[in-house]
């Protein structure tokens, strides 16, 4: 199978960004910056969030285009369960952590 | 220098004074020599290597899987075997002959292997024989991936098993909690083996998954819409999707546990911010879905086996479908249920109990469907119908005691009980692995060209029916009585009667494998007698049995059109002969010899990452990345069968020239 140029160059430019976004959280965990800590959590996580984008634009050649129907179809599911594993585990660690320290306090 | 070169490795490593794991080891290599020189006397090797383990044809890979399987069942039997012998004999003043270390790595071992390289290479194997032929496909979507995944379930295998002979097995279940499953507990190479073993196996696992979603959805036959795909692929459909979600989280978990124990990281160590319950939490988010993933290939099965066998078409197929998404979408809101205990708050296990039940409705429409399927059909008592229905009636209770689990408050009683293990497998043994074996029975005439022998299948089905019931219901019972489970010793006489007749259960299981193992000599040497000529040996519904038996290498000399769903009976009740259209080369995927030795890299990659060997590690990696550097240059992937042998082979395959199928077979 030929590559086309394209596609190549498109590959480059996502290597490239998806790069830039891991040196810049890693800089941020490291404490290179002078920032408070909430602000770092926020940024890491707005990190996180333009990489994946930056992955499935580049990596896995998501756009607009009609024919990928069935490409947005299978993504809006994975999303769909990313958020229910996601706010699952948010709500069951931070219950689970509220009840701990409750019993910790009384003791 | 030393340790640069060796490692941790230590010829203390090889457990010589522990005469049961060396007389097994003894046993093993023995037998390995003894099949390795037979294939070399009688000059098999080079085929061998040739047209299966190259083989980028799915069927093969698919074969070889099953095989893994059926080798890997024998020893995660082994294992059951001990355990209960042990159990049956261990208690007050009797230590039975198992130590607890030793006996808590065969638990270990037990559950990791059943599930991850029995359960999973199973399933995986009849899926791949048979999607590509329901789908009216030549091959899967990228056949050498799926060669690559294969031989990666094989290092893993092959890692779990050396762990035998060179150092040892995790000794922290097959879950591996933490603090447990941590350094400073567990700093030996078991967990390093299990993290590992199953880290390369379920990197094959998810490549597989990718695969399968990808050669369904594109590489259906022309005019296969959705609602006329066959339930069986609609099942893997299903599965590759959970596959897809859920595994990618078993591979985040296990790297995580790794940088811990490797790194010095903190990531669930119960100090310096670590938080040992996260761990349990992502073991489940996979480990939930994992039981399905193994359980709705199964149900697909039965769905085929139970529309062939009553001569009707499946009751409720559009229901069937909706089940199995609303199946696959609920078992991501369960996973609490494995750890109500752990400490989180009562709204949140009653959500997650709520939740569990739930999933019984459509798991509630799917039985009603098979049975529906029966009503008023002329059932037919072959081998893989009395699976289903030994299924069917079993899994009812396994479901039953799953819905009283799934109350919290029942839970907190039942928790690590011999309850649960009696519901579980009460689950993955009529569930998932009956169903395997009425696929196997169903589908080999498609791969071998022969049946197997059904006086040997029936026997062996009534001694794993019985065995299970003897085996597992006991368990029940010493739930209720307070038994935890991995106990390598109690002190209670009352429990011992009820583990003696688990213990006879279990005797009767391996009656029932040694049937399936003369089933399978006895049927090759009654090939001839047991052979298929007419393709479809069970007057089947859908297309693999349109094709001859043994199914060509492209397996559809024209690729069929499809215009109903049951296509394939369709087309036989009109009566009209298939048209003799002239026949055309076929391009295939040519063999690679990568994928075993890319398998072999990453058995290397996974001992060296075990056994701290870091210049084999990096030596692997470095392999890997060569492998697919040279397979991304190649352009000679596949070669052309020319037209004359794809017809010489069609006319000697259908070995009755004039009419495709068998006369008397058409009657319905
Ligand atoms: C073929 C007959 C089988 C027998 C006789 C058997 C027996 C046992 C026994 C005695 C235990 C230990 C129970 C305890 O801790 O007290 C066990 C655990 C387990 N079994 Fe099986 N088993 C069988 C098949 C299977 C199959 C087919 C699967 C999965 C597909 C499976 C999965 C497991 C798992 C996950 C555990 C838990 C291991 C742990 O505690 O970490 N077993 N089994
Ligand atoms: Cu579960």
């Amino acid at each position: 199978m030929k590559i086309h140029h394209s596609s190549l160059s498109k590959t480059f430019t996502g290597f490239v960004l998806s790069l830039i976004l891991t040196l810049g959280a890693f800089s941020i965990a490291r404490g290179w910056t002078d920032l408070a800590s909430t602000m770092r959590h926020v940024l890491l996580v707005l990190l996180a969030l333009i990489q994946i984008l930056v992955q499935l634009r580049y990596f896995l050649h998501l756009d607009g285009s009609p024919d990928q129907r069935w490409k947005r179809w299978t993504l809006w599911y994975t999303v769909l369960i990313a958020l229910l594993l996601l706010g699952g585990t948010l709500w069951i660690m931070h219950n689970a952590q509220m009840h701990m320290m409750a019993g910790m306090e009384s003791s | 220098m030393e340790t640069l070169i060796f490692g941790r490795l230590n010829y203390h490593d090889i457990p010589y004074d522990n005469p049961i794991i060396m007389a097994t080891l003894g046993g093993a290599i023995m037998l390995l020599l003894v099949v390795a020189f037979l294939v070399w006397y009688h000059g098999q090797w080079s085929y061998l290597w040739r047209e299966w383990f190259t083989s980028l044809d799915h069927k093969r890979i698919g074969t070889m899987y099953i095989v893994l399987s059926l080798i890997m069942l024998l020893r995660g039997f082994a294992d059951a075997l001990l355990m209960r012998t042990q159990q049956a004999l261990a208690e007050g003043g009797v230590a039975g002959y198992l130590p607890p270390e030793h006996y808590n790595q065969i638990f270990s071992a037990h559950g990791t292997i059943m599930i991850i390289f029995v359960a999973m290479p199973f399933f995986i194997g009849l899926m791949n024989i048979v999607v590509p032929l329901q789908i009216g496909a030549r091959d899967v979507a990228y056949p050498f991936l799926n060669s690559v995944s294969f031989w990666l379930t094989v290092a893993g295998a092959m890692l779990v098993m050396l762990s035998l002979g060179l150092g040892n097995f995790s000794h922290a279940g097959w879950s591996a909690y933490p603090p447990l499953s941590e350094k400073h507990y567990s700093p030996g190479p078991g967990v390093d083996y299990w993290i590992w073993g199953l880290q390369i196996g379920g990197v094959g696992t998810l490549m597989t998954g990718i695969n399968f979603f990808v050669t369904i959805w594109r590489l259906r036959a022309p005019g296969m819409t959705w609602m006329k795909l066959p339930i069986f692929s609609w099942t893997i459909l299903v599965t590759t999707l959970l596959i897809m979600l859920a595994f990618p989280v078993l591979t985040v978990l296990l790297a995580l546990l790794s940088l811990d124990r490797t790194l010095g990281l903190h990531f669930f160590t119960n100090h310096l911010g670590g938080n040992l319950m996260l761990f349990t939490n992502l073991f489940w988010i996979w480990g939930h879905p994992e039981v399905y993933i193994v359980i709705l290939p199964a149900f697909g099965i039965y769905s085929e086996v139970t529309a062939t066998f009553s001569r009707k078409p499946l009751f409720g197929y559009t229901s069937m479908v909706y089940a199995s998404l609303a199946i696959a979408t609920l078992s991501f809101v369960v996973w609490l249920h494995h750890f109500f205990t752990m400490g989180a708050g009562a709204n949140v296990n009653a959500f997650f109990g709520i939740a569990t039940m739930v999933i019984a409705v459509p798991t509630g429409v799917k039985v009603f469907n098979w049975i529906f399927t029966i009503y008023r059909g002329r059932l037919e008592f072959t081998t893989p119908i009395l699976w289903t229905l030994g299924f069917i009636v079993t899994f009812c209770i396994g479901g039953m005691t799953g819905v009283l689990l799934a109350v919290p408050g029942a839970d907190f009683q039942l928790h690590n009980s011999e309850f649960l293990i009696a519901h579980f497998h009460n689950m993955l043994i009529p569930g998932a692995l009956f169903g395997y074996f009425a696929g196997y029975a169903y589908w080999f005439p498609k791969i071998f060209g022969f049946r197997l022998n059904e006086t040997w299948g029936k026997r062996a089905f009534w001694l794993w029916l019985v065995g299970f019931y003897l085996a597992f219901m006991p368990l029940y019972a010493l739930g209720f009585m307070g038994m935890p489970r991995r106990l390598v010793h109690y002190d209670n006489p009352l429990w011992q009667p009820y583990l003696v007749t688990a213990l006879v259960g279990t005797l009767l299981i391996f009656a029932g494998i040694l049937c399936q193992i003369l089933q399978l000599t006895l049927s090759i040497q009654q090939r001839r007698l047991l052979q298929e000529n007419t393709g479809d040996p069970w007057n089947g519904r859908t297309l693999e049995w349109s094709i001859p038996c043994p199914a060509p290498a492209w397996n559809f000399a024209h690729l069929p059109t499809v215009h109903a769903r049951d296509d394939f009976h369709v087309t036989k009740q009109s009566g009209q002969a298939p048209p003799s259209l002239p026949y055309s080369a076929i391009l295939l995927p040519a063999a690679s010899g990568l994928g075993p030795i890319m398998g072999a890299l990453a058995f290397l990659l996974g001992f060296g990452l075990v056994w701290y060997l870091w210049w084999m590690a990096a030596v692997a990696l470095a392999g890997l990345v060569l492998c697919l550097l040279v397979r991304s240059l190649d352009d000679e992937t596949e070669f052309l069968i020319p037209a004359t042998t794809v017809e010489a082979t069609e006319r000697a395959l259908r070995r009755i020239a004039s009419s495709p199928y068998n006369a008397s077979q058409v009657s319905q």
